[in-house]
């Protein structure tokens, strides 16, 4: 049981950081982009790269989120901007062909065996049953803080209030004299710099494969969409809660109804993404349906 | 033909229709008018299966529509347009015509792979029946042009085109007149009247006082959801609270001069 | 060199049907399927598995038609609720599921080995013959999906997907079942899917999970756009130049000296750099959707 406490926090705190981002972007840009989680592919194998130009693990975290947030401004500006403007169908195609388009470019320049970053080794903490690692308490604690932080950036600040007012309304922002390019650009890099941040701390924890993004896309789509778009705090909640039921599906024994002992196999495990995924936009879409267009 | 019996919608706090009832009998021409915002839109919504309304009903030549999808309602005979006619720029004119009409045959996978020369007659008849209210409508020039490269008073004229290619019985104009050019107005006017001869009948919303003193019989003014007169168009001056409703409290001053000179006048 | 040329004609031919289904997605109707190989899927591990207990070809052909034909309206019904973005993302997640299914259940589906030795057809000839016969029976099959497919847009029913493409309201103002005409055209597309998948596991005697990959998917994505999105005569030249384009680049390593791995990078990422490329410079590939000319007057 313990186990799974800890898998759910380790887990929900990547997916969260990851389903935030995407939240942000869809509330002030109505766009799905499938290619935000390579962000995270991208901090992982920036970090590999600073840590192997000799800098230390810090440094290199610190500077591998910043260099994603620009560059993630840099592909709104040159790419997300135009896609756009052929219409949502378009952007969002043209946001898978990025996100291939960067997946291939990490294979060819690191190939796709999976990467370590240089972490000190630290012995395990036995904890009731369960064997946490001190990278894994960091994870859960930066990620909760920086969740946090948000929140907090959103609610108090003047930055926040903009960014309400762009999501609440794409169009009438400009109008109230609101500069929504540079809300837009600034959603970007935040969105993007947590998205490196999720990807960093998942290196440190186990390895970055260019594979590392896609993995997530499910269940941080899943999240998102569960949490009712454009809702942060619903974003982090379905999060754990995702992370929760799929750590639940593999304990259970099914055994109870199927009869005998009757574990799922471990190669289901992001069924439970897929699956809630499916289950809940068919039967629960409220909040991400196609709301009404307003038929003035 | 139809009844709607005290329908509210409430949209996120506020409430768009409060209560309002409205009955169109067959052959009538009604008008629908009232300020911005006063829920015209949203009854057309609720009568065409298009919003579900929250409390109310809608009955149908004699039938229970609410709640119905709109392709249901629609094929009861009551047909819609939009006040944004938004029509596609990838078809064109005659092909939007014939997606109005009803090709029962050519419209299923099975027969439109097998019996390939009745799905063609079915087709021919359609192509001469839009031709006929293409030159009605004067867009018959434009036939290949594309729907929505047109003026926006053009594409309200085919998207009325469009709707009177299934033959409706009922039929439900939402600001027919925004946009079009004003010497139009007044032959789409005598179109909708003939229309009216033929048996069609007619629910308008419309901003134009003349062109509702034009068209209908009988006009509701709704005013924030709710039914507060109805008489006929002439008589509206004589309502002091649909002036106060105008003049009072709308939003938009261009309504307020219009019905400054329209209905004062 | 006949036989190469003949192996990349069967491929051709085979992704022109994937093509084809998608561009009646995408194209005509607006559905963002990014699920597609779940069908492609579905027909071909009909007919490989049913091969393995030495069941006619053709039966395996009707089974997976018949399965995929009911996941694709199944799935065109879920669209009914869906913004358009979460329907795309709702069939990538079920063709993953697809291929989860694929990848665990070892005794159905050979799990992570797959099922190899799908006999062909024409199984009596020599090589080369062989090859040719093949390729006549795939370009026969080419030939009625480019028929079915032109008929159906060219016709009332693709004129309403097409307005349900570009304003479901309006088509449904006028009567049409906006639902029905997804879940119709959804069904068709994955029978015409599962049919190539049929003809995939058979030319190459093989299906396993790995080609159950999203990027399967995604190589007919850039087939349909840069052929024309919504033009049916485009997904076929498409396919055509993609399949050359994406066969062309195995020999990178003969040009480049690259590890394996760097090579199979490179070639998805040419893929991706010619869709990207095509969305942002020619959004509306070579041969564009037609504005179709007003019929003549009797
Ligand atoms: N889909 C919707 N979502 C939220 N509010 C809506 C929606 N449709 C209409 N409204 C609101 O309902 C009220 C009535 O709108 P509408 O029926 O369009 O008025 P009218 O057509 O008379 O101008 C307005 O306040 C409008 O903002
Ligand atoms: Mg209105």
């Amino acid at each position: 049981m313990v186990e799974v406490l800890v898998d759910t926090a380790v887990r929900g705190s990547i997916i969260a950081l990851l389903a935030v981002g995407l939240t942000l972007i869809q509330g002030t840009l109505r766009f799905a982009n499938v290619a935000h989680v390579e962000f995270a592919t991208l901090g992982g194998y920036s970090a590999v790269a600073l840590t192997g130009a000799g800098l230390g693990l810090l440094l290199s975290s610190a500077l591998g989120v910043a260099l994603v947030a620009v560059l993630a401004v840099v592909l709104y500006r040159l790419l997300f901007r135009r896609l756009l403007r052929s219409g949502p169908m378009i952007a969002l195609i043209g946001s898978l062909a990025l996100a291939i388009v960067i997946r291939a470019t990490l294979q060819l320049l690191y190939g796709s065996r999976p990467r370590y970053l240089p972490t000190p080794l630290e012995r395990g903490i036995d904890f009731h049953g369960a064997l946490i690692t001190p990278s894994q308490i960091r994870l859960v604690c930066i990620s909760l803080g920086l969740l946090a932080l948000l929140a907090l950036v959103l609610k108090f600040t003047s930055l926040g209030r903009a960014v309400r007012a762009v999501a609440a309304n794409p169009e009438l922002a400009d109008v109230s004299g609101l500069n929504r390019g540079r809300v837009v650009d600034i959603v970007w890099m935040l969105s993007a710099g947590l998205a490196a941040v999720s990807g960093i701390l998942l290196s440190i924890d186990s390895a970055v494969g260019i594979e590392l993004g896609f993995n997530l896309l499910l269940p941080v789509f899943a999240a998102a969409i569960v949490g009712g778009l454009g809702s942060i705090a619903g974003a982090v909640i379905a999060a754990y809660a995702l992370a929760c039921a799929e750590s639940l599906v593999l304990q259970i024994d099914w055994g109870a109804i199927v009869g005998g002992t009757h574990h799922l196999e471990v190669g289901y495990r992001p069924a439970v993404g897929f699956a809630l995924l499916v289950v809940m936009l068919a039967f629960r879409p409220q909040g991400l349906m196609g709301r009404a267009v307003r038929r003035g | 033909m139809l009844v709607v019996e005290g329908i509210k919608k409430h949209f996120a706090g506020i409430a768009a229709l409060d209560g309002a009832s409205i009955e169109v009998r067959a052959g009538e021409s009604v008008g629908l008018v009232g300020p911005n915002g006063s829920g015209k839109s949203t009854a057309l919504n609720c009568c065409s299966g298009f919003e579900r309304p929250d409390a109310g009903r809608v009955l149908l030549l004699g039938k229970d529509v609410t709640g119905k999808e709109p392709w249901d309602v629609a094929k009861l005979g009551l047909v819609r347009t939009f006040q944004h006619a938004n029509l596609p720029t990838k078809m064109s004119v005659m092909d939007l015509m014939l997606a109005g009409g009803h090709l029962v045959r050519g419209e299923t996978i099975r027969h439109s792979l097998v019996s390939w020369k009745r799905v063609r007659e079915e087709e021919a008849d359609a192509v001469d029946k839009a031709w006929s209210i293409l030159e009605r409508i004067k867009l018959d020039k434009l036939a290949g042009h594309p729907g929505g490269k047109l003026s926006g008073g053009q594409q309200k004229l085919l998207s009325l085109g469009m709707a009177l290619m299934g033959d409706p019985k009922i039929l439900m104009l939402d600001e027919p007149t925004a946009g079009v050019n004003p010497s139009l107005r007044v032959e789409l006017a005598e179109h909708l009247r003939k229309l009216q001869t033929e048996g069609v009948t007619l629910l308008t919303v419309e901003h134009d006082m003349r062109f509702i003193s034009d068209v209908c019989d009988r006009v509701y003014v709704l005013d924030r959801g709710a039914i507060i007169a109805s008489c006929a168009p002439a008589e509206l001056s004589d309502h002091p609270e649909v002036l106060e409703a105008y003049l009072g409290r709308s939003g938009s001053r261009a309504v307020v001069e219009s019905a400054d000179r329209r209905t004062l006048s | 060199m006949v036989e190469y040329l003949l192996g990349v004609g069967i491929l051709a031919a085979v992704y022109a049907i994937n093509a084809l289904s998608l561009n009646l997605q995408v194209g005509v109707t607006g559905l963002l399927n990014f699920g597609q190989v779940a069908f492609v899927g579905i027909g071909a591990y009909s007919v490989a598995i049913l091969d393995s207990h030495d069941v006619p070809w053709i039966v395996g052909f009707l089974v997976g038609a018949v399965l995929a034909g009911a996941a694709g309206a199944l799935v065109g019904r879920l669209g009914r609720t869906l913004a358009s973005d979460y329907w795309a993302i709702a069939t990538l997640a079920l063709a993953e599921l697809v291929r989860l299914v694929a990848l665990n259940q070892d005794g159905f589906t050979g799990g992570a080995q797959g099922l190899s030795a799908v006999s062909g057809i024409w199984t009596g000839m020599s090589t080369t013959a062989r090859e040719a016969a093949t390729f006549a029976t795939i370009v026969v099959v080419l030939g009625i999906a480019y028929l079915v497919a032109r008929r159906v847009r060219n016709g009332q029913y693709g004129r309403v997907l097409v307005l349900i493409r570009e304003n479901p309201d309006l088509a449904a103002s006028l009567r049409h079942n906006v639902v029905s005409a997804k879940v119709r055209v959804m069904a068709l597309s994955a029978v015409m899917a599962s049919v190539c998948g049929g003809f995939y596991a058979m030319y190459i005697s093989f299906i396993g999970p790995g080609q159950l990959l999203p990027f399967a998917t995604f190589l007919i994505f850039t087939m349909v756009v840069v052929g024309g999105l919504g033009n049916t005569t485009g997904a076929v030249v498409g396919a055509v130049l993609i399949t050359v384009l994406y066969d062309g680049t195995r020999f990178v390593r003969d040009w480049i000296d690259v590890s394996a791995d760097q090579a199979a990078g490179i070639r998805i990422l040419v893929i991706g750099v010619v869709l990207l490329g095509f969305l942002l410079v020619r959004t509306e590939g070579l041969v564009p959707e037609k504005v179709k000319a007003a019929h003549a007057r009797r």
